[in-house]
This record gives structure tokens, C-alpha cells and sequence, in this order.
């Protein structure tokens, strides 16, 4: 990419497409990033970041509650040692069950239940089953 | 048995050592016979490989569960095919698997080098006994596939049944076949760097791989993305997830590879951006394999807790960091005679196609490593989602479909006002027609509307090259319209395969395009005999069935599609529910037309015979696997090998369009 003469036009061209990206991935970034956090920062209020959150943990069993149609979800997710409810509508992936480790998008509502809008379960048998040992909170 | 196939990993892993070694020293010292060596080495590595690959296979089809992998993957209940699969459905079998390929191609590549270009041979044989002896190791110290218990259980968990499908079964190796296939090109010109060949050799040696690698690459992509949409239920195709971003970008620096190659064939120009593309997609190969592997992303740990990630990323690191020294310590010998001439021509077009692609693969590249990258840098945990995805690489999408079209209607060197004036007219008008025929038509969508123009524009350069390549040939041969075309298709198979992949990728195009905009949806709950309407269907639901089969619960919701009266017939939408465990399946309702998708789920159901369905209508999905079809056809033409001996490069004059020229 180190020649002598490139026309103008074409390393303007280039120049453009990084320029580009760069805003998009600016924009994209403004968009669609959500924060990582634990049951006990979200438990915690001040220590957890504004915004729609990203809530990992494992699905607390005994707590999975449908309606009699189906459609809306409700259980709690724990870090361990703290437990927070949760409340879903939605598709929920197959693989969604009790003591199975979860990720759920979406904010803490002003009655302390989170409202996801999103819910991810962890296959597993397709990834490598994390060791509980080291599931540390926080 | 366990012994055996432990035994013989240990042994193939000291062999490969041993052929990296003497290749090192036989490059080194000019000694042939010990390159010989090496690669008789490699050959029976691959034999023990075989043989440890065949006692797990024999362990998984007879279901002995003294193995701990066959204790995981296998069930007494499963299908005896899925006990094959099982093979690669484990981390440990897929490792297994990813050395058993490796060796396959490097025994070919190995044959084919030594008798082209016998001075690559002891860099190519070193380069694949590293990668092998890396594999071989993870496979005898770190994720052993031979672990034993010696009180086995009476029965084994199975695989998750999420795995239990026809495209998951096929998935996985046809993804390695394109992750491991781009070893050899990483081999071909670490080799040519190596020994200072500056001629460009080497890089078009490792063209045919390159493309072999990509096809796989795609058809992985394309099953992983028909898996997704029929069994995962939740009406998509692709969700930006790491393990699907692992392969796509791989797929895209490779891409842009096999755009680039053609102009350093044709006018002997790029070589260094050539050879830092191989490197790169190599190194995506393996950062691709540890992703699908350890699950670190999608996981709420950190980097260090998979046992794994160290050694995956210790590795990548090293070859990376030895890869671009040595592109660093050649890059002057690499400098091309030619430079680019005007900002108007093939060349340029090309050339910003490729920056456009690389562009794309490090904004998909970003997005993935956002949660880890962001934490290092701010010390919280952040992630982008699909929002982020579908924001960046959208409009850069757009662009590269406009070059697709650009590209082949740009003469090389230098393009004259004129030759402009007549190459864009015809497929500029298609373009634009089909805007304002849309437009009339009612789609009010602008990014759809643009779109499909741009659709419309590329296909209709490829008409144009084709009906051009036709007319030339008829003017001189004289033959009949569809002789002419097959002859022309044939004897000139890298270009019209490669125009034919772009007519594959166009219908891809229009169907993500066609069922990302305008796919419409719903959730409702149901009382039997009542029926709902969506898009222009509408589906009745007849009432719940229940039955018991192998350890399973099925529910089905009986329901019917109907369009404007007509009765579509049933569409039943399943969901399995599993005794043991907690397991479920969803087996969705499809009905599939070249128009739209109507598309039905199983959510949920009541004691009162209630069901709650998600309904969907996508339009034009077929489309996409339509296009996978044409890419297949396109990219086999322009696989089948030359018999004639390579043609002399001409260098064409400016502006000029020549039928056989790339």
C-alpha cells in the first residue's frame, strides 16, 4: 500500500471509508451498548450504571412462573448470593431452564422487579460449562 | 482402546514436532532429504490421527460409556446418525476433527508443492506441522478426547436436542472445512516469504485453496443461518452472535483476498496487500475456532477462566506477531512494479471493494470484542448488540453492492468519458426503472427502495458482461446463443463463476433486505376454532394434540393457512418436551414461497386448550437459500481446474474489454 503516486481521487476515497466507519461505529456504539452487571450492583443502586443493562446470572429454581397463556415469563436470577425477579415477554429459547445460566437485557423497574426485553440462554452443551467455583460475583 | 487413541495423539504430536523441526533445519541447511522427511512425518501423523479419529468414532457408534465424550454427546435413545455427529459436537472431537482436516489438505498441499514449486515445500511442511503440533497438543494436554471413567453410567446424557438436526449435523464440518482451509495458503506464502520467492507464485498457489476455503466458509454460514431460522424458532437467521460473527470474519477478509488476487494476476499490482490478507484470515481462522470453542463472549466470565482461552490466544499471538515480522522484514521485495494509474478504473474499484470489506470485518470484529475491549478500557463490562451491527455494516453493505456493480463496467488502467457513457447506460437504467416501478408500486421503505435498485443495477451488469461475451463470440465462431454461452462459461470459468457467485450474492441480497424490512409479526392467544390474521394469511387454529413418543411430550398445535380464501392447508407447529431434563424443541409451522415465509411458533398453551403462537411473515427468505444455490454453481465453475497450461499475463491496453480477460 506505499506507492509513490496514487491518484487523488482514490486515496480521498479511501480516506472516506475510514472516516465512515469511524462514525458509524461512533453511532452504533451511542446506540446499542448496554453495561454489564451483576445481581448485587443492580441490587445496590447507586454502583449500577443508568440506562438499559445487560444482567447475567443463573435462573433461580422454583422461581419460573408463566401466565396460563404462556406469554409472559417470570423468575429470578442469582449471582450466588443475591437474587433479583425478573419479568420477560417474548420468545424464550428452548434451552431456558431453571439452574441454567442466563443473560437478560433491560432496566430495573421502580418496584425493584427488571423488566428484560431480551433474553439469552446459554447452550450447554455447544459452549464449555463455566466452572461454578469460579463464578465470582462483582 | 482409550490407551490406543491417546497413544496415538502422543505419538502424532512428537511426529509433527519432529517434521517442524527437520523442515526447519532442512530449509535451513539446504538439505532435501530432510524435508522429504518431514513430510513423510506429516503423512503419518495423519495416519495416527485416522486412527485415533476411528476409535472415537467406534466408541460414539457403540456407545461405550466408559468415555467420558461419549458419556456427554450420547444417549441410548439418539439416532445412531446423530451418534456420528456427535463426533464434532464436543470441543474435544471438533479439535480432533479440526487436526484430522488439516492433515487431509496438508497431505495434498504437500503433493502439489513439491511438485510446482519444490523450493515452498520445506516452509509449507513447517508451517502445517506447527499448526498440527498446536492441535495435537490441546489434544493430549488440555482437552484430552480419551478421558475414561471407570464406573461408566448405564446411559449417557445425549447431545442437547437443539443439535439434533440435519443442517447442525452438517454445520460444524463444513464450517472447519473452511476455518482449517485457510492453513494452507497461510503455509503457502509464509513459505514463499521465507525463501525470499518475491515472484508472485506463491500468493496464486494459494488462490485455489483460498477459494476452496471460502466456498466452505459460505455454505457454513449458509447452513448455520437455516439451522437458526428452523429450529431456534425465534424467526431470524442471524443475530450478530460471536459464534456466527467468528465465521463471518474469516469470510470476509477472504473474500476481499479473492477480489485483490485478480488484480495482482492481472496487472501485477498489491502484492504486499495480498499476502497481509492470507495472513489476516488465518489468524481470524483460529480466533474464529477459540471463539466458537470457549464461549468467552457470550459467557458472563472473563477472558482467563476458560482453560482454553490462554492457549488459543497465546498461539494466534505468536503466529501473528511471526507472520507480520516476516511480511515486515520482506516488504520491500514484495513492492509491485505497477501502481494504481487512475482513480477510475477496475483497479481502483477493486481496490476500494477491498478496503470496504476489511472495513466491515473490523467493525464485525469490534462489535464482538466489545464486552472484553471495553472492559480493559474502561474497567466495565459493555456490550453492542444486533442494533450496533446492523448500523455499521448496513450502509457499508450498500456500498460494497454498489462496486460489485461498478467493478466489472470499469476498463482496466484508465476509463474514458466515453467508455463510461456506454458501459453504464443499459445497467443504469435497470437500476433506476426498477426504483420508480417499486416506487409506483407503493414500497416506501428508502433503504429497501435503494436496495433493490442497487440489486437491480448489479444484475444487470452481469447480463451485460454475459450478453457482450455471447455477442463477441457469435461474431466470431458463429455458434448458436446457448453454445455460445456454455463455451464462453467454460473457457473462461474464473470470471463468469465469479459473476455468477455475484448473481448468488444479489438474490442473498434481496432476501435480507426483503425480510429485515418488511417482515411483519405477531403474538396472540388462541381459543380453538378461532383464527388470526396476519400479513395477507390467515391461520385457524384447530385445537391441541398431545402424543408420547421416545421419552418425549409432543405438543401440536393443529392450525390451517388460508390466503384470500384459499385454503393453504395444515401447518402444524410442534414443540417436544423431553421427560428427562428440562429440555424442549420447537418445530416450527413454514410454509415457504418464493414470495414470503409464513412462519409459526408455539409459544405457549393453557389447560383449556388455549395456545399462544408467534406468527410471522418474511418475505423473500427463500431467496437467500436460493442464492447459497447459485453461489454453489458459480463457485464450483470457477473451482474446476485448468487442463491447459496457465496463460501467458498480458497486460491490456487502457480502456480496452477483452471476453477472457481477469
Amino acid at each position: 500500500m506505499t506507492t509513490p503516486a496514487r491518484p487523488v481521487a482514490f486515496v480521498t476515497g479511501v480516506v472516506a471509508v475510514i472516516l465512515a466507519l469511524a462514525y458509524l461505529v461512533y453511532g452504533g456504539i451511542q446506540q446499542g451498548a448496554t453495561y454489564w452487571v451483576t445481581v448485587g450492583e443492580l441490587r445496590h443502586k447507586n454502583s449500577a450504571p443508568p440506562g438499559p443493562v445487560r444482567l447475567g446470572g443463573t435462573v433461580v429454581p422454583g422461581s419460573v412462573a408463566w401466565d396460563p397463556s404462556h406469554q409472559h415469563l417470570r423468575f429470578a436470577v442469582t449471582d450466588g448470593v443475591d437474587a433479583i425477579p425478573v419479568r420477560y415477554s417474548g420468545v424464550v429459547p428452548d434451552i431456558f431452564a431453571e439452574g441454567r445460566q442466563v443473560v437478560v437485557e433491560g432496566r430495573l423497574t421502580a418496584d425493584g422487579v427488571f423488566a428484560a426485553t431480551t433474553l439469552l440462554a446459554k447452550c450447554p452443551t455447544k459452549y464449555n460449562p463455566a466452572d461454578p467455583q469460579k463464578q465470582v460475583p462483582g | 482402546m482409550a490407551d490406543l487413541g491417546r497413544f496415538s495423539l502422543l505419538a502424532a504430536l512428537v511426529l509433527a514436532l519432529y517434521a517442524l523441526a527437520a523442515a526447519a533445519l532442512g530449509g535451513r541447511g539446504r538439505r532435501p532429504e530432510l524435508v522429504t522427511s518431514a513430510a513423510r512425518a506429516l503423512v503419518a501423523v495423519a495416519a495416527l490421527e485416522a486412527l485415533a479419529a476411528g476409535m472415537l468414532i467406534v466408541a460414539l457408534v457403540r456407545r461405550d460409556y466408559t468415555f467420558a465424550y461419549v458419556v456427554a454427546h450420547v444417549r441410548d435413545a439418539q439416532a445412531l446418525g446423530y451418534d456420528l455427529t456427535a463426533f464434532w459436537s464436543g470441543m474435544e472431537g471438533s479439535l480432533l476433527l479440526w487436526a484430522l482436516i488439516l492433515s487431509g489438505y496438508t497431505l495434498v498441499a504437500v503433493r502439489s508443492v513439491a511438485r510446482t514449486r519444490p523450493l515452498l515445500l520445506p516452509g509449507v511442511v513447517g508451517v502445517c506441522a506447527g499448526v498440527a503440533a498446536f492441535f495435537l497438543f490441546m489434544l493430549t494436554a488440555v482437552t484430552p478426547p480419551f478421558v475414561t471413567a471407570p464406573f461408566p453410567p448405564a446411559d449417557g446424557q445425549g447431545m442437547n436436542p437443539l443439535l439434533l438436526n440435519p443442517w447442525m449435523a452438517i454445520h460444524p464440518p463444513t464450517l472447519y472445512l473452511g476455518f482449517v482451509g485457510l492453513t494452507i495458503p497461510f503455509a503457502v506464502v509464509v513459505a514463499s516469504l521465507l525463501t525470499g520467492a518475491a515472484d508472485e507464485g506463491g500468493v496464486l498457489l494459494a488462490r485455489r485453496w483460498m477459494l476452496w476455503a471460502w466456498y466452505c466458509l459460505s455454505m457454513g454460514l449458509m447452513f448455520g443461518a437455516k439451522w437458526s431460522y428452523v429450529v431456534l424458532g425465534w424467526g431470524g437467521y442471524w443475530a450478530w452472535d460471536p459464534v456466527e460473527n467468528a465465521a463471518l470474519m474469516p469470510w470476509l477478509v477472504s473474500t476481499a483476498f479473492l477480489h485483490s488476487v485478480l488484480i495482482q494476476e492481472r496487472r501485477a499490482m498489491l502484492q504486499q496487500w495480498t499476502v497481509v490478507l492470507v495472513v489476516l484470515a488465518f489468524g481470524l481462522s483460529i480466533f474464529g475456532t477459540f471463539l466458537t470453542r470457549s464461549g468467552v463472549l457470550s459467557s458472563v466470565h472473563s477472558f482467563t477462566q476458560s482453560p482454553l482461552g490462554g492457549y488459543f490466544l497465546g498461539f494466534l499471538a505468536l503466529s501473528m506477531v511471526a507472520a507480520f515480522a516476516l511480511v515486515a522484514w520482506r516488504w520491500e521485495a514484495l513492492r509491485s512494479e505497477h501502481t494504481l494509474e487512475s482513480a477510475l478504473s477496475r483497479e481502483s474499484a477493486f481496490l476500494l471493494n477491498n478496503v470496504v470489506f476489511l472495513a466491515v470485518a473490523f467493525a464485525v470484529f469490534l462489535g464482538t470484542v466489545f464486552p472484553v475491549l471495553s472492559e480493559v478500557v474502561t474497567g466495565r463490562r459493555m456490550n453492542v448488540g444486533p442494533p450496533f451491527f446492523d448500523h455499521v455494516v448496513t450502509p457499508l453493505g450498500v456500498v460494497l453492492l454498489l462496486l460489485m456493480g461498478v467493478g466489472p463496467l470499469l476498463p482496466w488502467r484508465r476509463a474514458s468519458a466515453a467508455s463510461l457513457r456506454t458501459n453504464f447506460l443499459a445497467p443504469g437504467a435497470v437500476g433506476i426503472l426498477l426504483a420508480l416501478g417499486l416506487l409506483v408500486a407503493g414500497m416506501r421503505a428508502p433503504g429497501a427502495v435503494l436496495a433493490f435498485a442497487l440489486c437491480g443495477f448489479v444484475a444487470g451488469t452481469v447480463i451485460l458482461e454475459f450478453v457482450r461475451g455471447v455477442r463477441v463470440r457469435r461474431a466470431h465462431q458463429g455458434d448458436g446463443p446457448v453454445r455460445a454461452l456454455a463455451a464462453l462459461v467454460l473457457q473462461h470459468r474464473r470470471r463468469y463463476g465469479g459473476y455468477i457467485v455475484h448473481l448468488g450474492i444479489l438474490l442473498l441480497f434481496c432476501g435480507v433486505t426483503g425480510s429485515s424490512v418488511f417482515s411483519t409479526q405477531r403474538l396472540v392467544t388462541l381459543r380453538a376454532g378461532e383464527a388470526v390474521d396476519v400479513g395477507e394469511y390467515r391461520v385457524r387454529y384447530d385445537g391441541l394434540r398431545q402424543s408420547t413418543g421416545s421419552g418425549a411430550l409432543v405438543i401440536t398445535a393443529a392450525l390451517r393457512a388460508f390466503s384470500g380464501g384459499r385454503d393453504l392447508g395444515p401447518l402444524d407447529a410442534r414443540r417436544t418436551l423431553f421427560l428427562t431434563g428440562e429440555d424442549s424443541t420447537t418445530e416450527i409451522g413454514l410454509r415457504s414461497t418464493p414470495r414470503d415465509d409464513l412462519y409459526v411458533t408455539l409459544v405457549g398453551w393453557t389447560a383449556g386448550g388455549d395456545a399462544t403462537l408467534r406468527l410471522l411473515v418474511n418475505p423473500l427468505v427463500l431467496w437467500i437459500w436460493a442464492g447459497g444455490l447459485v453461489l454453489t454453481a458459480g463457485a464450483a465453475i470457477a473451482m474446476v481446474p485448468d487442463r491447459r497450461p496457465a496463460r501467458v499475463r498480458e497486460i491490456a491496453p487502457a480502456g480496452a474489454w477483452s471476453p477472457g480477460g481477469l
